[in-house]
């Protein structure tokens, strides 16, 4: 069965760039470009795996994990935060909250579907 | 010999109402030293009484007159000699009665002024040839002396006036150590008005004084607080007020100094930092005697360090916004070329030269984000005057258009012919950073408008877009440079310039409502453009405020 991952970043070239290689990865995506889309999608669909920028206009990607975590849904969800430039502090914050794992986007795309890879087998 | 002479009164107010206390007790009892003399010389009670009571009137009259200074003490002055006159006389001219007068006169040098010395000096003369003639016996005792009264009045003047010199001698010393004195006060006021430092001694046996300048830093009037240790803490911040009894009663048990930093709470509410030194005297037995310290006025120092860690906050805000605002792209630039590498499955045709596309779009942007950060320290340095030439400001912002990346937003633009003296790159800048803030800030597929018109006054360039719009409060704040919003990208230093650039026109920039929802910014350069400033200062490069 292909696992499906939800990827969600404001910025498009950001999500073309990961839609472009998990394809070949023969993952399923669906994008998202806020939060509020994010959270809407996320009413009617379980990904397998999200891959959760955190700095976003509006509803940015904390406000989603604090949402998803009070809704009680971060037991089944698997996120992955996401970001450019996140301090110590920042990851462990975002692990504290309930993510999986954080990458930077500063990574190679293969080291992005390693870490996907390995939650998913976690 | 004028400079050697002491000036007189010089006396301060407090010291002559001591020293005149004491000379007046002395003039009272004399009154009934006289009157036992006088019976024990067999005068008769009448006689003594009548002796006794000139030198009554005399010390009644000084203490009656208390208030007037210079009346009392000349009336007090006549009474101390009139005593000696009287006690030469009822000894019958006795020479060792004469030593009184040398006591006398050596009292009345404690008033330390000219009237009531001359006086005195003056009376001695005087009394010894006048009475000398009128009857001898009563001031001489010898026949050398009766015989030629104003000549021996001019000897015993003469030892007077001999011991007259030490007195003046001593009064002049006395002087000069109060000037010296007052003189090192006034400069110490003076240095520590200068320094805006304040200064106090708590002698726990006598009390506490405070420096003028110590007045002036809690805000009070001198003559308003009698100052108490209990005084100082309610001046003092609130806030602070626990730290800074905790420190003095430390240095008080412990005999270490304390130096504090705190604040006080002026009359008027104002505040005012300060720094608080202190150090206490121990006794032998353990137990403080003196304490004293200084308070020093630091408002300024402090007002300044409060800038600085402003600044500096915003630098460091301002370096992580350049540093994610860059990797962004970066990133992309970085995992596109990953997947153009990849050869399994291998890239088609299509997909790479879409995939090459986005590499050139995000260099794009890249270059723009450093262009700004360029430009941004060249505005800072006021290096940033344009460089005009009549050009068709329409054409320029369609050529800039046809390029600029949009995302999937549909980008129209209506443009009409517009001459004016412009500079061709700084207008590219302007509408590069106005349709990147619109592609930014507003949802994927919503339109955005590129309008440029003539007005009357210049020509007007519009951009604006079909987002939420800008908030009141908000549509002056984001022209200034740093201005940004957390989340939503961007350096904030974009819209700061084109405000700039604008005004390097002659122009200005602004941003409106929308009619129909969304943001509406505006430029308007000059056909011809007004004098522009290329003082940095005007810029507020670094400034917080617009």
């Amino acid at each position: 069965m292909t696992p499906t991952v939800l990827v969600v970043d404001d910025e498009p070239d950001v999500r073309l760039m990961l839609r472009l290689k998990l394809r070949r990865e023969q993952f399923d995506v669906i994008e998202a470009t806020g939060g509020v889309h994010a959270l809407e999608i996320l009413a009617q669909t379980t990904p397998d795996v999200i891959i959760l920028d955190l700095r976003m206009p509006d509803v940015d990607g904390w406000a989603v994990l604090r949402a998803l975590g009070e809704i009680g849904r971060l037991a089944h969800l698997k996120v992955i935060t996401f970001s450019a430039h996140a301090t110590n502090n920042a990851v462990e914050q975002a692990l504290a909250l309930g993510s999986r794992a954080h990458v930077s986007k500063s990574r190679s795309l293969d080291q992005i579907v390693g870490t996907i890879r390995a939650v998913l087998a976690a | 010999l004028w400079r050697w002479l002491p000036r007189g009164s010089t006396l301060p107010d407090e010291a002559w109402a001591q020293r005149h206390r004491a000379i007046l007790v002395l003039l009272w009892l004399h009154v009934p030293l006289i009157f036992l003399l006088s019976l024990t010389e067999h005068l008769g009670v009448l006689h003594s009484l009548t002796e006794a009571v000139v030198v009554a009137v005399l010390a009644g009259g000084a203490t009656a007159e208390r208030a007037r200074r210079q009346l009392s003490t000349v009336v007090a002055a006549i009474g101390l000699m009139t005593c000696s006159a009287i006690l030469v006389h009822v000894s019958g001219g006795v020479i060792e009665m004469h030593f009184h007068y040398f006591v006398m006169v050596a009292v009345v040098t404690l008033y330390q002024d000219w009237k009531p010395f001359l006086i005195a000096i003056s009376f001695v003369v005087l009394q010894h040839g006048v009475i000398g003639v009128l009857a001898p016996s009563a001031v001489y005792d010898h026949q050398a002396a009766i015989d030629h009264p104003w000549q021996w009045a001019g000897v015993h003047g003469l030892f007077i006036l001999g011991m007259s010199a030490a007195g003046i001698a001593s009064w002049r010393f006395n002087e000069s150590l109060l000037d010296a004195a007052e003189d090192r006060e006034e400069r110490l006021s003076e240095a520590q008005d200068l320094a805006r430092l304040g200064s106090w001694e708590w002698d726990l046996a006598s009390g506490l004084t405070w420096s003028p300048e110590l007045y002036r830093l809690f805000g009070v009037d001198a003559g308003e607080l009698n100052p108490s240790p209990e005084d100082f803490l309610p001046g003092v911040h609130p806030e602070d007020r626990d730290a800074v009894d905790g420190e003095i009663r430390r240095t008080l048990e412990a005999g270490t100094p304390y130096a504090v930093d705190c604040r006080l709470l002026l009359p008027g509410g104002t505040v005012r930092w300060v720094h608080a030194r202190g150090a206490v005297t121990i006794r032998e037995d353990g137990r403080p005697t003196v304490m004293s310290g200084t308070v020093q006025d630091i408002t300024d120092r402090k007002r300044a360090e409060a800038e600085l860690r402003d600044l500096s906050e915003l630098k460091d805000a301002f370096v992580r916004t350049v540093s994610h605002d860059l990797r962004t792209p970066l990133s992309v630039i970085s995992g596109m070329a990953q997947l153009l590498q990849e050869t399994d499955p291998p890239n088609d045709a299509d997909s790479q030269r879409g995939i090459a596309e986005r590499i050139e779009a995000n260099a794009a942007r890249l270059n723009r984000l450093v262009a700004n950060l360029l430009d941004f320290d060249r505005a800072a340095h006021g290096r940033l005057a344009p460089n005009r030439k009549p050009t068709d400001v329409s054409a320029v912002v369609r050529d800039v258009v046809a390029v600029v990346e949009v995302g999937d937003h549909p980008l129209r633009v209506e443009s009409e012919p517009a001459l004016a003296s412009v500079d061709t790159d700084q207008i590219e800048r302007m509408v590069e950073n106005l349709v990147a803030n619109g592609v930014r800030h507003t949802p994927e597929g919503t339109p955005i408008w590129v309008r440029v018109g003539r007005r009357p006054d210049g020509v007007l360039i519009t951009v604006d877009d079909a987002g939420a719009g800008v908030p009141d409060a908000l549509k002056r704040t984001i022209f200034e440079p740093y201005h940004r919003d957390e989340a939503s990208g961007g350096t904030g230093i974009g819209l700061s310039l084109v405000v700039r650039f604008a005004e390097l026109h002659g122009g200005r920039a602004w941003v409106e409502d929308r009619p129909g929802g969304g943001a509406s910014f505006r430029v308007l350069v000059p056909y011809e453009g007004a004098e522009f400033s290329t003082d940095p200062g005007a810029t507020r490069a670094l400034g917080v405020a617009g």
